[in-house]
C-alpha cells in the first residue's frame, strides 16, 4: 500500500474524502502509524516544502492542516500508545498585555502540521506563566508573540526571567509580531526573529538540529 | 442613512470609488450586524449605559446588540462641525476643513528611528518626540503632531512621556493613544495641565483620544475607559478599527470596509450615549495580511482599496469625518519604495474624500520614523492639498474674457487675467523643475541631498517656548505623580 491518495489528500485539504480513504486502508489491514507516517506526514512534507517556496497559501496550508488534523483524531484511539516521532517541541505565546493571537495560532498550525509538538499557552502571558511552561514541558524552542508596540516590553522581561533561571535559561526563544525585529531580538537576548511563519517554521528546524 | 458628511460627492473632492447604491447597501447591512450580531464590550459600566438607552445586553457574555432606533438616534447626535483644538488657537482644526481640503497627522505609537544619514534604526527616544514635534511644527502642511513610543522611560508610563515631550514642543493639536485603562486620567491631566487647568481643558482641549477595538467586533477595558472619558471631560474621539484582510477581517476589500465601518459606528454610538454631541472622526486604518507569507502591510493594492471603501462607508453613510493611513510604506528599508508607496496611498485618500490624513513620515509600515520622509511627506501634502481644490468652471475660471480677445496665435501671456493668476500656482519648496545646467550651477543636490539640507536647517531653530513655567512645572508635576502611581 502506497498510501498516495491520502498524502494527495492532505495536499489538497481534501477534508470529506480523506476520512473514506483512511476506513477503506483500516479495513485493509493498514495500522494507524502506517497511515500517519507514510500518509498524513508524507502529505505535509510536500505542502510545508510548497508553502516555504510560496506555491501554497495560508489558508490552503490551513485547510491541509485541518484535512491532517480530523484524521488524527479519528486515528488516535487505535494507536495504542505508540507515539509518532515529534520533529521537536516548543512552548508559544503572547506576551502579556496583548490579546492577538493571529500570528501565534498561524505559526501553531504550520508547526504541529509539520511534526511538531506545540504547547500553546494563549494571550496576555506573563514571564512568570512563560517561565513555569519552560521548566513543566523542557521545550526545544519558546516562541514569543507582540503585535503591540506597548507590549515589547513584556517580551523583554519573559526573556530576562528565562535566562535568569538557571534550569531555564538554555531554552532557544524566538520572537515574532509586528513592532519587533532581529535587532530587538538581540538586543533582549532572544535566539533569532521570525518576521513570518513560512520563515519561523525554518528556523524552528534550523534551532533543533543545532 | 446619516446625511453624508461635508459635501462627500464633489468632483472636486472624491473619487466615487463606491457608488450611492453600494452605500446604501453597506449601510443598511451594518444596520442588521449591530441589531443580530452586536459587539463584545468588556466594560461593566459601559454596557449598563447602553443597556439604558436601549441596547439588548448580554451581561454574562459581554455582548451587547444595537436596535436601528439606538444607531440612528447616536448618528443624529454626533456633531457636523467641530474644532480640534491646538496650544496655538492658529492651528485649531475646524471640521469640516473650511476650504474643502484636508488636514494631516504625522505617525503614532513607532518604536524605531532612522537618523537622517544613518542606515540602522535605533530605538525611539524621549528627545527623538521632542525634536519630532519642533520639526513637525515647523512643517505647514502637517496640522496634527502625533508621537511614537519612547524606549528610555518606565514602558508604563510611556503613553504619559511621550505626550508630555509633544506637548513641551509643538503648539499643534496631538492624538494620544492610551496604553492602559489606569493611565487615562493621567494622559487628562497633563494635557489639561498644559492648557493652565481642567476648565481650560474643557473649553479648548489640545488632544484627542484613539478610541480602538480588538478587531473583529470586540472592546476590551480599555477601549471602552478612553470613550468613557473622553464622554466625561468632552475629549473629542478619533474611532479606530485596525482590520487586516484575511486575518482579523473578510480577505476582499469591502468586506473589511465593512468591519471597520461597523465598528466604528459602534464606538460612535458609545460615545453618543455618553454624551450626545461629542466630536467623533471615523478612523478605519486598513490592513490586508498577504496570505502567501502571513506578513501585515497597509501598502498593497487590496489595502488600498479597503481603505478608500472604509473612508467613503464612514464618510457617506455613518456621517462622520473621515480619518485613515494616507502616508507611508510596508518596504523594510528607507528606499524609494517609501515614497513611492507614501505619495500613492496620500493620492487614493485624498481623492476618496479623507478629512484626515494619517501617519507622515513613516515606513516599516508605521513602525519606524523618519524625519527625511517627514519633510518629504509635507511637501506631497501640500501638492495634493493644491489638487484636491480642483477648478470650478466659471468665466473667470476658464478666462473666457482673454479666450475670446486674444488672436490667433498670440500668447495669453501678457493678458490681464495671467497676470492677475499668475501667483496662483503651488510653489514647490522641495522639488526641482530647473533645467539640468540650471540645476548643477545651483546645487546639483538629488532630493535626498535637499531634503537633508532641509531638515538642518529646521533642526537648528531653536525651540520656542511655547509653554510657561508654570504650566511646564505643572505638566512635570503630572508626569511625576503617575510614573509614582504606575509604577
Amino acid at each position: 500500500m502506497g498510501y498516495e491518495d491520502i498524502a494527495e489528500s492532505v495536499i489538497s485539504g481534501d477534508i470529506d474524502g480523506i476520512q473514506a480513504q483512511v476506513d477503506r486502508y483500516l479495513a485493509d489491514g493498514a495500522t494507524a502509524n502506517e497511515i500517519i507516517e507514510q500518509g498524513l506526514l508524507g502529505g505535509m512534507a510536500v505542502v510545508g516544502k510548497r508553502f516555504k517556496e510560496g506555491d501554497m497559501f495560508i489558508p490552503e496550508v490551513m485547510r491541509s492542516a485541518r484535512a491532517m488534523n480530523d484524521v488524527m483524531v479519528m486515528l488516535e484511539p487505535l494507536m495504542m500508545g505508540q507515539a509518532v516521532a515529534s520533529a521537536g517541541k516548543m512552548v508559544i505565546g503572547t506576551v502579556a498585555g496583548d490579546l492577538h493571537n493571529i500570528g501565534k495560532d498561524l505559526l501553531s498550525m504550520v508547526l504541529r502540521s509539520s511534526g511538531f509538538q506545540v504547547i500553546d499557552l494563549g494571550v496576555g502571558v506573563t514571564a512568570e506563566a512563560f517561565l513555569e511552561a519552560v521548566l513543566r514541558e523542557k521545550p526545544d524552542v519558546l516562541g514569543l508573540s507582540a503585535l503591540l508596540t506597548t507590549t515589547m516590553p513584556a517580551m523583554q522581561q519573559a526573556v530576562k526571567l528565562i535566562r535568569s533561571d538557571p534550569a531555564a535559561a538554555s531554552v532557544k526563544i524566538i520572537i515574532g509580531g509586528a513592532p519587533v525585529n532581529a535587532a530587538f531580538a538581540d538586543e533582549i537576548g532572544a535566539d533569532a526573529y521570525a518576521p513570518d511563519a513560512g520563515s519561523a517554521l525554518e528556523t524552528m528546524q534550523e534551532l533543533v538540529s543545532v | 442613512m446619516a446625511q453624508p458628511y461635508a459635501n462627500p460627492t464633489s468632483p472636486r473632492r472624491s473619487m466615487p470609488f463606491l457608488t450611492d447604491g453600494e452605500i446604501e447597501v453597506l449601510y443598511e447591512k451594518a444596520l442588521v450586524f449591530c441589531e443580530t450580531k452586536g459587539f463584545k464590550i468588556e466594560n461593566g459600566p459601559m454596557l449598563r449605559a447602553l443597556e439604558s438607552a436601549g441596547a439588548q445586553v448580554d451581561h454574562d457574555a459581554e455582548v451587547a446588540k444595537f436596535p436601528r432606533s439606538l444607531v440612528e438616534a447616536a448618528l443624529k447626535t454626533v456633531p457636523a462641525s467641530f474644532s480640534l483644538c491646538a496650544l496655538d488657537p492658529a492651528h485649531d482644526l475646524i471640521f469640516p476643513h473650511p476650504a474643502d481640503s484636508f488636514y494631516v497627522r504625522t505617525n503614532t505609537g513607532a518604536t524605531f528611528y532612522l537618523d537622517p544619514g544613518a542606515t540602522a534604526l535605533r530605538r525611539l527616544t524621549v528627545a527623538d518626540i521632542q525634536a519630532w514635534g519642533r520639526l513637525g511644527d515647523q512643517l505647514e502642511h502637517i496640522d496634527i503632531c502625533a508621537f511614537g513610543t519612547p524606549s528610555d522611560v518606565p514602558q508604563y508610563a510611556a503613553d504619559i512621556h511621550g505626550l508630555n515631550a509633544i506637548l513641551s514642543n509643538s503648539s499643534k493639536h496631538t492624538w494620544v493613544q492610551p496604553y492602559h485603562e489606569n493611565n487615562v486620567q493621567h494622559l487628562i491631566e497633563l494635557a489639561a495641565a498644559a492648557v493652565g487647568g481642567e476648565a481650560e481643558f474643557r473649553d479648548r482641549c489640545p488632544i484627542s483620544f484613539i478610541a480602538c477595538s480588538l478587531t473583529p467586533y470586540t472592546f476590551k477595558p480599555l477601549d471602552a475607559e478612553v470613550i468613557l472619558r473622553a464622554a466625561e471631560y468632552g475629549v473629542p474621539i478619533q474611532a479606530c478599527s485596525l482590520p487586516s484582510e484575511g486575518g482579523t477581517s473578510p480577505v476582499t476589500p469591502i468586506g473589511t470596509a465593512f468591519v471597520a465601518g461597523v465598528e466604528v459606528l459602534a464606538m460612535t454610538v458609545m460615545a453618543q450615549v455618553l454624551k450626545p454631541g461629542l466630536p467623533v472622526v471615523g478612523t478605519p486604518l486598513v490592513f490586508a495580511m498577504d496570505m502567501q507569507t502571513g506578513r501585515v502591510g497597509q501598502s498593497s493594492p487590496e489595502a488600498l482599496a479597503g481603505a478608500t471603501a472604509a473612508v467613503q462607508f464612514v464618510k457617506r453613510a455613518l456621517g462622520l469625518p473621515a480619518h485613515t493611513y494616507a502616508a507611508g510604506s510596508d518596504s523594510p528599508v528607507f528606499d524609494q519604495q517609501v515614497t513611492i508607496e507614501a505619495t500613492l496611498q496620500a493620492t487614493l485618500v485624498a481623492m476618496a474624500g479623507a478629512d484626515l490624513l494619517g501617519a507622515a513620515g513613516q515606513f516599516q509600515t508605521a513602525t519606524a520614523l523618519s524625519p527625511l520622509q517627514l519633510i518629504m511627506d509635507n511637501e506631497v501634502m501640500g501638492l495634493l492639498k493644491r489638487l484636491v481644490k480642483g477648478s470650478r468652471v466659471d468665466d473667470e475660471s476658464l478666462g473666457w474674457e482673454t479666450i475670446l480677445s486674444v488672436l490667433h496665435s498670440d500668447t495669453f501671456l501678457m493678458s490681464e487675467h495671467t497676470y492677475t493668476h499668475c501667483r496662483d500656482a503651488w510653489r514647490t519648496k522641495l522639488f526641482t523643475r530647473e533645467s539640468e545646467e540650471t540645476w548643477k550651477m545651483r546645487s546639483g543636490q538629488n532630493l535626498g541631498q535637499r531634503t537633508t539640507e532641509i531638515y538642518e536647517q529646521l533642526a537648528a531653530t531653536p525651540k520656542a517656548d511655547l509653554l510657561d513655567d508654570a504650566k511646564l512645572q505643572a505638566m512635570s508635576d503630572v508626569v511625576q505623580k503617575a510614573e509614582q502611581a504606575l509604577a
